[in-house]
């Protein structure tokens, strides 16, 4: 369980402890107060013998001295004998001066009071006795005898009534030592009762508390316990509500847990067993168990497959090597066995049961105890004839490429165009090693490009499939040559490159010099001859039309009928010429490509073609707005001049021509169609239709020279586009032209 | 031979000398009758004192040799050690504490003057002046009339009780200061006739109170041991009967 920091249980321990010092402490005041009753107890009883015993010895002793006090008096008072009276009366005064009679000053008073009186008594009785010793009056001595024993008669009562108030004080205070003794009985009764109470309620909270905190936790814990040994699902343990429990509860819980990934483990590992044994079987690649000297123990059904065997009996894994890899798998089967290694992999060959070779990418692993010698050995091996062949192909290709005359390489658009790979061709091309040329990028061998446009040429590349470019190239000794470079891309496991294919376009761009310096005096060749030419054939044809009109009366029909031939001749030739020389002048005098628009060029058009429009009754339809393109607005009139004239001319007898005007985007460029419903023209002219001064019907069928569309070929290849028809005869004609999107 | 003689001596002596240990010397003082008796050869025969030695001994399990002596001795001896216990009905003084140890109080005393019958009372200011007075030496009493102003003349120290009422019969002295109950014997003989206590017993703090045994300040032990003896005897009554074969009334 992970730990909860946070929350912070309380401590069984604690509890206990607090509780046992919360009854320690109980228990001690209980203690304290029995101890303190008992000494109260002690005290009550101490003061007792040192207080109250003694007083009420003191007092008894007191009592018994009145008593004999009462005595020695009633003999003083009437003993007949003088030596005893004396005496008595001796006695007496001894005990009402003893310290006996003296502990209470009341006591003492009236005991020295009843001694006063006692004095008197004896005082008559020695009177009687002298009258009696003097033989003078017998009966008076009597009588003095009695009025002293009168005398004494009251004081017995007064001393009586010491003893009895004596007696009641000793009682009293008998009394009010056990009123006390009781009352500390009673507090101790109580304080005892109080402190069983407290003492039970501390018992019962503790005994509530260990249930709660331990023993249900407890019982939960071995009903947890059994429930694991069962293996069933064990309930969730209720919140610890002490440390130990927690503790406890997550040693359990851990116990749990290390079983339950040991059952799990298990399961798994039957599982895994199983599923091994289904893999062993039905795996397609050839697995084999060896014992430690090859000999096949156990092999699954794709093993016995692959080398198209039925049984494993007495089969060495060594015997279906192919004699040639047996020393590399002998030397890394040694390495196997000293330890060195545990396992390889290599490509080998094995030899079927009918001899045939199948090549294997086989990987024996060892088993073994620890330090110890293998004592088994897997080995598992994938049919790879087929990845064989197809690397033997690639080899052959690349051995192809290698060997190209023309130079191939390879770079990486996201290290900026460092080139990766090099044919001999490229090496020879730049005369750079090619561990030198792997190590540079685009800016190094194109002295056109830096970096940043690298990167775009890069992108550009990504972007499309082929691009062709051309440029030049820096080759060693500092020569710069001109190259055109067809770039592809690429993607090799998951990364783009871009492939370029060189051309050394010196010799095209010679050839190609040679032949633009030959169309340009072709075509001022054209333009000086035609330019030229129109003099001497205007001075024919206006000497021709003076000839006709002067002498015209004078010649017969035939003579008038040859003079119109060559009037017609001149005419026909001039109109040739000036054909010729639009035809030489779109190159030499077409003006900057601008944005224009063709629908505007469109009804420019139309409105130079009205008459025409009119006389054959042709209808133009377009779908409003045509596009804007780049373009020679003067050039793409004649353009679709040329077209929609071409589309009048030549429409089906006896019907209006009806021509549709459409564009449709397609990359940067608009692809222009100008469709009719005309004789149509056979496949086989659709090419040829477009070559100067190429008719496909006699001068006299339709009226032209035959350089219409030639010129409208040259007017879009200088615009960069292209022009095509899409005909059948007799069943209308399309032709479609591109221009550059503006 | 030797060596087991030593050996037998040492052990000897070491079984012996406890027995020594438990021998006390106590000393009685020859005072009036009920407290000491004594036969005509001067041995103790009986009495209150004599009496409660002997039992006290025999509660402490001790061998006690009583020895009759006079106050001033048996003050001078128990200070020496070389009695043991002493038994002369000491009043306990400041002085005395500083030279004996004092048991429990064994019973409570005044002190009176002692005249012939009808004489004038004596007042104890005036006592000296006006009488001769007899006193036993050592004793509070005679600390007592010591202190009284009068003639020294008048203050007439004896060794005894006896002699002090010897002094009074034969007219050394006109009165005498005694511990009234030390009295009450003489009083009641046919010598006492004629004699009297003279009023109130003296109201001096130094004349009345407990009365105690005395023990040597060397042996708190023995003092201990006799305490607790005391107690015993007074707890369980045998105390009180001594008292009463002895005197007239309850003298605690």
């Amino acid at each position: 369980m992970p730990p909860i920091p946070p929350l912070r249980l309380p401590s069984l321990q604690r509890r206990l402890l607090a509780f046992a010092i919360a009854l320690a402490m109980v228990v001690l005041a209980a203690l304290g107060a029995l101890l303190l009753s008992g000494a109260a107890t002690h005290t009550a009883i101490q003061d007792s013998r040192t207080e109250t015993v003694p007083h009420i010895l003191e007092r008894q002793r007191a009592t018994a001295n009145l008593e004999r006090l009462i005595r020695f008096g009633w003999i003083a008072a009437t003993a007949e004998d003088p030596k005893d009276w004396r005496q008595a009366a001796v006695t007496a005064q001894a005990l009402a001066f003893h310290p006996s009679l003296a502990f209470d000053e009341e006591l003492r008073r009236q005991v020295v009071q009843v001694h006063a009186t006692l004095r008197q008594v004896v005082s008559l009785r020695e009177q009687a006795q002298d009258l009696r010793a003097s033989r003078q009056d017998a009966r008076r001595a009597a009588i003095v005898d009695d009025q002293a024993k009168s005398l004494w008669t009251p004081q017995e009562s007064v001393l009586a009534n010491l003893q009895g108030r004596l007696a009641d004080d000793a009682a009293a205070l008998i009394v009010t030592r056990m009123d006390r003794i009781a009352r500390i009985s009673d507090l101790t009764l109580r304080a005892a009762v109080a402190a069983a109470l407290i003492i039970l309620l501390i018992a019962g909270a503790t005994a509530w508390m260990v249930g709660r905190n331990l023993l249900r936790p407890v019982v939960g814990l071995a009903q947890a316990m059994r429930n694991t040994q069962a293996g069933q699902e064990t309930p969730p343990l209720p919140l610890a509500a002490t440390a130990e429990i927690a503790v406890l509860q997550d040693a359990v819980g851990q116990l749990h847990d290390a079983l339950h990934r040991a059952n799990l483990r298990e399961h798994a590992l039957r599982a895994s067993e199983q599923r091994l044994a289904s893999i062993f079987s039905a795996s397609e690649a050839a697995i084999v168990l060896t014992d430690s000297i090859g000999q096949v123990m156990q092999a699954n059904d794709s093993f016995l497959r692959l080398l198209g065997l039925k049984d494993t009996l007495d089969l060495k894994l060594d015997s279906l090597t192919h004699p040639d890899d047996r020393p590399r798998t002998a030397e890394l089967a040694q390495a196997m066995a000293r330890g060195e290694i545990d396992r390889y992999r290599m490509d080998k060959r094995l030899i079927r049961s009918d001899g045939s070779v199948v090549w294997v990418d086989a990987t024996i692993r060892a088993i073994r105890d620890g330090d110890a010698p293998p004592h088994q050995y897997v080995a598992v091996a994938i049919d790879i004839s087929d990845r064989v062949r197809v690397e033997k192909e690639l080899l052959f290709i690349r051995s192809l490429v290698d060997q190209s005359a023309d130079p191939i390489y390879c770079v990486d658009p996201l290290d900026g165009g460092r080139m990766v790979w090099a044919n001999a061709a490229t090496c020879q091309h730049f005369g750079i090693p090619e561990s030198q040329l792997l190590t540079m990028r685009i800016p190094d061998w194109d002295p056109r490009v830096d970096m940043q446009t690298a990167q775009n040429m890069m992108q550009t590349a990504l972007n499309n499939d082929t691009h062709v470019l051309e440029t030049v190239h820096r080759v060693a000794g500092g020569e710069i040559i001109p190259v055109e470079v067809s770039a592809s891309t690429l993607e090799h496991d998951g990364h783009p490159y871009v492939a370029g294919y060189i051309r050394d376009i010196r010799d095209r761009n010679r050839m190609l010099e040679a032949v633009r310096r030959s169309n340009d005096d072709l075509q001022q060749f054209a333009y000086v001859a035609s330019h030229d030419l129109q003099e001497p054939l205007r001075m024919v044809a206006s000497f021709l039309q003076l000839l006709e009109r002067r002498y015209g009366p004078m010649l017969d029909d035939d003579g008038r009928e040859y003079i119109h031939f060559a009037v017609d001749g001149a005419i026909r030739m001039k109109q040739l010429i000036e054909d010729l020389l639009a035809f030489s002048r779109i190159d030499s005098r077409g003006a900057p490509l601008a944005k224009v628009d063709l629908e505007q060029i469109t009804r420019e058009s139309c409105d130079n073609l009205a008459a025409a429009i009119q006389e054959s009754g042709a209808t133009i339809t377009w779908k409003s707005p045509l596009p804007r393109v780049m373009g020679d607005e003067g050039q793409l009139v004649r353009l679709m001049q040329n077209l929609l004239g071409n589309a009048i001319k030549y429409r089906s007898p006896g019907t209006a021509a009806e021509i549709t005007i459409s564009a449709l985007r397609r990359g940067e460029f608009w692809t222009v169609a100008v469709a009719d419903n005309g004789i149509g023209i056979a496949p086989e002219y659709h090419e040829r239709i477009f070559m100067i001064f190429q008719r496909l019907h006699g001068i006299g069928a339709y009226e032209g020279t035959g350089i219409g569309l030639a010129i409208c070929k040259r007017i879009v290849e200088r615009h960069g586009g292209e022009i095509w028809v899409e005909s059948q005869e007799n069943n209308g004609s399309v032709f479609k032209f591109t221009l550059k999107a503006a | 031979m030797r060596v087991w003689l030593f050996l037998l001596g040492v052990l000897c002596a070491s079984t012996i000398r406890p027995a020594l240990a438990d021998e006390v010397t106590v000393g009685i003082t020859s005072t009036a009758l009920p407290f000491v008796e004594t036969a005509p050869d001067g041995r103790l025969t009986g009495g209150f004192n004599v009496e409660l030695a002997r039992l006290l001994c025999s509660r402490m399990g001790r061998i006690c040799s009583l020895e009759k002596t006079s106050f001033p001795q048996l003050v001078t001896r128990v200070e020496e050690g070389t009695f043991q216990i002493g038994f002369a009905n000491l009043l306990k003084t400041p002085e005395r504490e500083q030279k004996m140890l004092f048991s429990t109080p064994i019973w409570r005393s005044t002190s009176s003057f002692v005249t012939r019958s009808g004489a004038p009372a004596i007042q104890p200011a005036t006592a000296r002046q006006k009488a001769r007075i007899c006193v036993v030496r050592k004793t509070a009493q005679e600390a007592y009339v010591a202190e009284l102003p009068g003639p020294l003349n008048n203050m007439v120290p004896v060794s005894s009780h006896a002699e002090v009422f010897a002094g009074l019969t034969q007219g050394q002295c006109d009165a005498a200061l005694l511990p009234t109950v030390h009295v009450l014997s003489f009083l009641a003989s046919p010598d006492g006739v004629g004699y009297d206590y003279s009023g109130a017993p003296v109201q001096d703090p130094r004349l009345s109170g407990n009365v105690y045994i005395v023990v040597a300040k060397s042996r708190p032990e023995l003092l201990e041991a006799l305490n607790q003896a005391f107690a015993d005897i007074n707890r369980d009554g045998t105390y009180r009967a001594l008292i009463a074969r002895f005197f007239p009334f309850d003298i605690l």
